[in-house]
């Protein structure tokens, strides 16, 4: 029986769970193992979580069975009562690392290695040198 | 005859618990540090057959998360949660994942391994049908024959 037949097998049974659905769930288990880690290191009951989240030990016991589907206005919430650092990502962009080597990118000016001309663009500072420099790009177009 | 029949069904049974647990978690970390038993295999094959498939997706899902969740624990704090000592358990090596919890009336009982880097699941109680009564009157695996399969000892709880 090949993979992709049993495959099917599966979902005919009713086994197959979305790529999507995994995901949530995965995430719903982190939440729900940090939330029970903070409490076995604190050695706090769920009662005395729920206390300090303003919740009632039902919400605790709700976080921990990974059955809430938080907002993220909930979770921040959350960290911050915790004294948490929350942080969520996609995972579509590494928008921090783009902004790093923008940042690289100016940097290259305290080693030397160009002139002052060669960043003159960045520094106009009225519409007469802009239109100076517009005008040499059209002559050198030319 | 009858013998050929039974080896078959525990080859379907075990290819199709190694297909679902290779769907979900081949690609991931837990890969390494999650094994189940051969009575384990048997006792969910048993459990989905009983079920319509409205209620095999609950389970799935539930089972998902339950393993999920496990996995990202440190055996020391499985008595912060869900996760109990199986009552009755001479051997003190057994937790199970708590009924109540559960949408349907199933429990999952497992364990961890001595180097504390792997959860074993051992078996799947199916109220009325799968019982912890079976396992006390010898008629699953022990803990002995589960660690020969396996290849590994389990835990002892404090």
């Amino acid at each position: 029986m090949s993979k992709e037949q049993n495959y099917d097998m599966l979902e005919a049974m009713g086994l197959l769970v979305s790529d999507e659905e995994v995901k949530y769930i995965g995430i719903l288990s982190d939440i729900a193992a940090e939330i029970t880690t903070y409490r076995a290191l604190n050695n706090l009951s769920q009662a005395q979580l729920a206390k300090k989240l303003n919740k009632k030990q039902a919400y605790v016991s709700k976080l921990e069975s990974g059955e809430n589907n938080l907002t993220i206005k909930k979770l921040s919430e959350i960290s911050v009562l915790l004294e948490g650092n929350l942080q969520i990502s996609l995972g579509i962009a590494d928008y921090k690392a783009e902004i790093e080597k923008y940042e690289n990118f100016f940097d290259i000016g305290e080693h030397d290695e160009f002139s002052e001309d060669d960043y003159s663009f960045y520094f106009c500072k009225n519409e007469e040198e802009i239109s100076d420099i517009d005008d040499d790009e059209e002559v050198l177009a030319a | 005859m009858e013998q050929t029949s039974d080896n078959q069904k525990r080859q379907k049974v075990l290819l199709m618990t190694r297909q679902f647990f290779d769907k979900y978690f081949e690609q991931t970390e837990f890969n390494n540090n999650f094994d189940y038993s051969e009575s384990f295999a048997i006792s969910f094959f048993d459990v989905v057959s009983s079920y319509n498939t409205k209620k095999n997706q609950k389970f799935a899902k539930s089972l998902i998360k339950n393993i999920n969740f496990l996995l990202k624990l440190k055996p020391n704090f499985l008595r912060h949660n869900n996760f109990d000592p199986v009552k009755g358990d001479k051997n003190k090596y057994l937790y199970e994942i708590h009924y109540s919890n559960e949408p349907d009336p199933y429990r999952v009982a497992f364990a961890v391994s001595e180097d504390r880097l792997r959860i074993v699941f051992l078996y799947i109680f199916l109220e009325n049908k799968i019982t912890w009564k079976r396992v006390l009157k010898d008629k699953l695996p022990s803990k002995q024959e589960h660690e020969e399969e396996l290849g590994y000892s389990f835990q002892m709880r404090r």
